[in-house]
């Protein structure tokens, strides 16, 4: 396994976690809660009733106050413990394990139950909000899931709007998320690996795969990486992203989260494995290659010829984002004979007055717009307007007119910041963004020559990154031919018949839609 | 550590040597080149950006700068140095050279332009037809804040397609002046100074008028007229025996000339029918095919014509065809005399072989053109030409007759 000699030189990242001393369950119901208590603190958010069955025999029903579902509790535990069970069972056996495992096995009516007899388990089980059942003299518990807790509805997505596309988006609850996912694919294929990341935050990570189609080899890989991991708290995709992607030292990033059911499933089918993580509305998809964030949505909507020409345009854009400044720069300070005649005369005219070079002054936009990014991402909704005035009218207008910058940089620095919003994925904006100050410093030092050099030397760093141990240019470099029905442009649904071979699939072939010409036939 | 290093390397030791500032760089639209008595007087225009681009509305669009020097690179040099600007030539348009500098032959200035790294192929170059190359370059013209991009225009986009003006390039004009039988014509650009009914100097002396006038004309008074006193022109055209000077032609034998050389233009032929009512047409397509025989010294010339009637005075029906087969039998009369007079003057007046027949020789008969290549010059008056002429008329426009 050559993939992971990174982890090798990590000693401790070797070791097991340690395993915590197993702490069985006290016989006296008295003793249990007052030991729960103990651990817990005298927390307002525990709720421990204590009840009193017909026979005398004594029980308690614990809970963490907001994390369960309060109703159901009262009326699935509670009511079946004092009424109902009294009413049925009027000769309740005198031993206490088998009033426990009648109560469990034939009474209490919840799909998910099940039974322990440790303190740790115990605890884990509460805090993620299920119910524990203790009965005096038994040393077990009984564990329902009423999970319930106030939760975001299910919104249209923030970042990957799509035109024709379904308008929901992953929330924040796990299982509401694995659920959309089921909804959307009906194979019994469909396979989550559970796994708990973070010490004291529990964090509930699911790997989506489906059997048969992806390649075991990504998802041993996931379920290894995510198995190392050692974390007090994980809160996000993006930190786990940082976690478990191929460590190597790069702006770019070599998995994306997507907040899309269906760029999810679509995924899946085409041989991905998807990674969600409890307390996000997004999902990790893996091996991410980087072509696939030019792959939009609604690329699948549009016919053919159009959305052809959108993801041509997409290419463009982000190549404009790099390259436009540096080319700018380039072209004022070593090759003025490349600009038409009449337009050299007029930027020279405009220069005449201005102070600084034209590095500077693309700088000096480029950080304008920057900020006013990143001012509209975090203002109130309120100040908008105003911001929208200060912004683009003052400072845009009066920054020429002050004689800081000319028209030309302007146009240079909203050519670049309109590109970066038709990229639709931030994650790989960022990156270009950077890059495009460092083609500028290329380009002011050794003009075209520096460009080239530094472009070659931009996709060579790009050829050697790997995602999950695949190519990251994939298919570009090492070029396939089948996968490019997909790439630069779309082809049909019936030419596609097979999935991306970058994926290595199990089940090469999608789909077996005949083809419309001999349908004709 | 190493990449690191390479980085400081690239950023900090590069030192940006060609690296020019846009406010240092002076461009230089148009050079003009006078032969002086050792050497040469360069003169340079260069463009002043800010009175174009409405900052200063005031200063002129652009201001000259000369020197001489006993090669044109070190006037270049000296004209650099006088100058503000760091000169720029890759923004060049055209190259004006006097006639003296033009008759001593256009080598060393072909040698200079080509060999320049700034200089593109593909400008222009003029000969100044009785004038000099500076005042040509000094001319304000009121359409254009850069008298020579005017001509540019004239002679390279859109104007190329009349047929009363030639379009060549430094790189066409170097591909044939030294070649034998291949011989050259340029563009000669002049300056247009009629006499202005408003012109209350008419009763000065020639020379002292001459003066006045290119004063007026390098000043803004010239653009500040409606009817400015000097303009720009091309009506002549200036004939190259290998790079020699050797003659003109004028405008109405240059679009013969173009009619010779197979080109598709515009071109306007004009009869008198009866020696009294004028006839013209325009055509637009060509078949010129030359067959030479050059140790009989035979050339055929065939020329086929097509064009539309544009204008007719002669009071025919011309709805019935054959009396527009009689018209294009005038034409065509008329297009041969014209060609056999053009031709005449070649063989006799400036001995040159404009029409490249050596050239043609050289591609269809190779073996003879051999023998007969060392003494061409004297070959070429000698020839003996036929012409046959085919003017087809194919419309004869929207009207068929306005006489009843």
């Amino acid at each position: 396994m050559d993939l992971f000699r990174f982890y090798k030189g990590k000693k401790n990242s070797q070791e097991p976690p340690p395993q915590l001393k197993p702490k069985p369950l006290k016989t006296s119901l008295k003793e249990n809660v007052a030991e729960i208590k103990n651990v817990l603190g005298d927390v307002n958010d525990l709720l421990v009733r204590e009840l009193e069955l017909n026979n005398g025999v004594k029980a308690g029903v614990i809970g963490i106050d907001g994390l369960i579902d309060s109703e159901q509790a009262q009326r699935l535990i509670i009511y079946v413990l004092t009424i109902e069970l009294p009413l049925i069972d009027s000769e309740v056996p005198q031993k206490r394990q088998e009033l426990f495992d009648r109560i469990f096995n034939s009474r209490i009516s919840m799909i998910d139950a099940s039974t322990g007899t440790d303190f740790n388990d115990l605890y884990d089980k509460l805090l993620t909000g299920q119910v524990v059942v203790l009965i005096d003299g038994v040393p077990q518990c009984m564990y329902f899931d009423c999970k319930g807790w106030e939760m975001r509805s299910i919104n249209e997505p923030a970042t990957e709007k799509s035109l024709r596309g379904p308008k929901d988006s992953f929330v924040e609850t796990i299982r509401v998320n694995t659920a959309t996912l089921r909804r959307r694919i009906k194979d019994s294929r469909l396979r989550f690996d559970a796994h708990q990341v973070g010490s004291s935050s529990k964090t509930d990570v699911f790997v989506a795969y489906i059997e048969g189609i992806t390649n075991p080899e990504y998802v041993k890989i996931a379920n290894d990486r995510i198995k190392k991991i050692q974390l007090d708290i994980l809160l996000n995709t993006s930190e786990l992203i940082q976690l478990i992607e191929d460590p190597q030292r790069t702006i770019f990033p070599r998995l994306i989260e997507t907040e899309r059911p269906d760029k999810v499933a679509a995924a899946l089918m085409e041989g991905q494995v998807a990674i969600f993580v409890d307390g996000t509305p997004f999902a990790i998809l893996a091996p991410f290659y980087f072509t696939s964030a030019f792959q939009s949505i609604d690329d699948y909507g549009n016919e053919t010829i159009f959305a052809s020409f959108k993801r041509i345009m997409r290419y463009f854009c982000y190549f404009a984002i790099i390259l436009t400044p540096g080319f700018y720069i380039a072209l004022t300070t070593f090759h003025q004979e490349m600009i038409p005649f009449s337009l050299l005369i007029t930027i020279i005219s405009q220069r005449t007055t201005q102070p600084f070079s034209t590095f500077v002054e693309t700088l000096i936009v480029l950080i304008l717009f920057e900020i006013l990014r990143e001012a509209s991402l975090r203002k109130p909704d309120a100040i908008g307007d105003s911001m929208t005035i200060v912004g683009s009218l003052i400072i845009g207008q009066t920054i020429v007119e002050a004689g800081l910058v000319s028209y030309a940089a302007i146009i240079m620095g909203a050519l670049t910041t309109i590109a970066s919003f038709v990229v639709s994925s931030t994650k790989i904006n960022v990156p270009a963004r950077i890059l495009t100050v460092c083609f500028m410093i290329v380009g002011t030092q050794l003009g075209f020559y520096g460009i080239t050099l530094a472009f070659i030397m931009l996709i060579t760093h790009m050829c050697s990154l790997t995602s999950f141990g695949e190519p990251y240019l994939a298919p570009l470099a090492p070029f396939n031919l089948q996968d490019q029905k997909d790439q630069l442009v779309r082809l049909p649904f019936n030419w596609m018949k097979k999935r991306p071979q970058i994926l290595k699939s199990q089940d090469q072939v999608r789909h077996d839609l005949p083809n419309l010409e001999k349908e004709d036939n | 550590m190493k990449r690191i290093l390479l980085v400081i390397c690239v950023v900090l030791l590069s030192g940006c040597r060609e690296q020019v500032g846009l406010k240092e760089l002076g461009l230089v639209a148009g050079l003009g080149i006078d032969k002086i008595e050792d050497g040469y007087l360069l003169t340079a225009q260069v463009v002043n950006p800010n009175a174009i681009g409405g900052n200063d509305s005031n200063a002129l669009p652009i201001y000259s700068v000369s020197a001489e020097g006993e090669t044109l690179y070190e006037a270049f040099q000296k004209i650099d140095n006088q100058s503000i600007h760091a000169l720029y030539l890759a923004h060049l348009h055209v190259i004006v050279i006097d006639e003296t500098t033009a008759e001593e032959g256009l080598n060393p200035i072909l040698d200079f332009a080509l060999r320049h790294t700034e200089i593109r192929p593909d400008i222009n170059i003029l000969v100044a037809y009785e004038e000099t190359s500076q005042d040509i370059l000094n001319v304000l013209i009121p359409n254009d804040p850069i008298p020579v991009s005017q001509l540019d225009i004239y002679v390279s986009m859109v104007k190329s397609h009349t047929g009363r003006l030639g379009s060549y390039n430094l790189y066409d004009t170097v591909k044939s002046v030294n070649k034998t039988g291949l011989d050259t014509v340029l563009n000669a650009a002049s300056i247009d100074r009629e006499p202005r009914p408003d012109n209350d100097s008419e009763d000065e002396d020639d020379s002292e008028d001459q003066q006045d006038k290119m004063d007026v004309a390098s000043s803004t008074d010239n653009i500040s007229k409606i009817l400015p006193e000097s303009n720009l022109e091309i009506k002549h055209f200036a004939v190259f025996n290998d790079d020699k000077l050797v003659g003109y032609l004028d405008d109405t034998e240059i679009q013969l000339y173009n009619i010779l050389q197979n080109k598709d233009k515009y071109y306007i032929l004009k009869i008198k029918v009866e020696d009294d009512y004028y006839v013209s047409m325009e055509a637009n397509r060509v078949n010129t095919k030359i067959h030479t025989q050059v140790a009989d010294r035979k050339v055929l010339i065939n020329c086929e014509v097509t064009g539309i009637l544009t204008e007719n005075r002669y009071p025919m029906d011309l709805s019935a065809g054959h009396n527009v087969e009689i018209l294009e039998e005038y034409f065509s009369e008329q297009l041969k005399k014209d060609l056999l007079a053009l031709i005449e003057k070649t063989q006799t007046e400036v001995k040159a072989d404009i029409f490249r027949i050596g050239g043609h020789a050289y591609n269809w008969e190779n073996e003879n053109w051999f023998n007969v290549k060392g003494h061409w010059d004297e070959i070429y008056p000698t020839l003996d030409f036929e012409v046959n002429v085919d003017v087809v008329i194919e419309s004869i426009g929207d009207i068929e007759n306005l006489y009843e």
